[in-house]
């Protein structure tokens, strides 16, 4: 006799066959998984950010990208804490970009610096005062970068 | 102290939703995060396997898929449809890693990096695998065993072969499959 599920209740046998579409799945290997436990246990996740919080002093490296003939966008803005320089340069193999800037900040300190596309955070570095951050990704249309100071305060910039 | 070995395993919990996980997540809960890593790292492996990945770029992709959502569990804006966020940033970090490694793979396109060309019969087929793996993990392990290999062995397997792969009665199979999957209705409901 063999297993027939003529008997299933409808719903359950919707999700059973829904599921089964996925194909054959693989495990990760137990020490793969336990790696990323253990990696990610030592990162905090990124702040969120309420409508509030957004400084009105952002700007736009899209403008900044058609101002000169140039694969490169430079952005600089001053803003209460301090001060922002940004190049964002579209890579050779015409996929990738390369995010690089520094964040002054006049009290001294350290700022978050996020790469975001939509509600995922792609990049997240935290910058002493003059450090630099990089951030080499592919690149998807409408990405922003966040710099979040310790007011709560936070600088949005719009990419290309 | 004796045992009964009749008496029925407790009633089975229900399964967390991903908002909830995803809250205490963003709160820095690591119980939380290790619920929230089990139940969808099938799906982010199986998925970087599937597009071609050999398997040290695919467990790249695995790491790199969860600490992108661990860093933005707090944005996410809609917890019900963690799926379909986990299948988009699985997609984008295989094309990335097949760009950065020059590599022509056949299931490798610019496509993987838009969202919007995400077919939607992958997310249903993957939210809907989820929660089946979710339930039966609510399960007793006789009953999520029995359903496992009933619902996703690659042939169906006999009665015959089930009763000696669990060591059940052949005869007790049945009846003892009717109380799991009644097990396993309650506990996947509407998810």
């Amino acid at each position: 006799m063999a297993h027939s599920e003529h008997d299933l209740p409808p719903d359950l046998l919707r999700r059973v066959e829904e599921a089964r579409r996925t194909g054959a799945w693989t495990s990760p290997r137990a020490q793969v998984v336990e790696r990323l436990l253990s990696l990610s246990g030592e990162i905090a996740p990124a702040p969120a950010v309420a409508m509030g919080d957004l400084s009105r002093s952002g700007g736009d490296a899209r403008a900044a990208a058609l101002a000169v003939d140039s694969p490169e966008a430079l952005v600089t803005r001053v803003f209460a804490e301090g001060e922002l320089g940004l190049s964002a340069q579209r890579a050779e193999d015409g996929v990738g970009m390369v995010l690089r800037g520094r964040v002054w900040l006049r009290d001294g300190g350290h700022s978050q610096v996020l790469l975001v596309h939509g509600d995922h955070v792609l990049a997240m570095a935290v910058c002493e005062s003059g450090g630099e951050f990089r951030f080499d990704e592919l690149e998807v249309p409408g990405w922003e970068l966040e710099v979040h100071v310790s007011s709560g305060r936070v600088l949005r910039i719009y990419g290309f | 102290m004796s045992t009964n070995s009749t008496a029925l395993p407790p009633e089975p919990q229900l399964p967390e939703s991903d908002a909830d996980i995803l809250s205490r997540c963003a709160i820095g809960d690591r119980t939380a995060w290790g619920v929230l890593v089990h139940r969808y790292k099938d799906l982010v492996y199986s998925t970087a396997l599937r597009t071609g990945l050999d398997t040290a770029d695919a467990e790249d992709v695995f790491q790199e898929v969860f600490l992108e959502l661990h860093r933005s569990a707090a944005r996410i804006r809609n917890p019900n449809a963690l799926p379909r966020w986990l299948l988009v940033a699985t997609r984008r970090l295989c094309y990335k890693t097949a760009v950065r490694r020059r590599r022509m793979l056949p299931d490798i396109s610019e496509d993987l990096v838009d969202p919007s060309r995400l077919p939607e019969e992958e997310v249903i087929a993957a939210q809907s695998r989820v929660s089946v793996e979710e339930g039966l993990r609510q399960l007793d392990a006789r009953c999520a065993r029995l359903l496992g290999i009933l619902f996703f062995s690659q042939e169906p397997p006999s009665y015959d072969e089930i009763s000696e792969t669990l060591g059940l009665a052949r005869g007790s199979i049945g009846p003892i499959r009717i109380r799991c999957l009644d097990r396993l209705r309650k506990v996947i409901g509407d998810r």
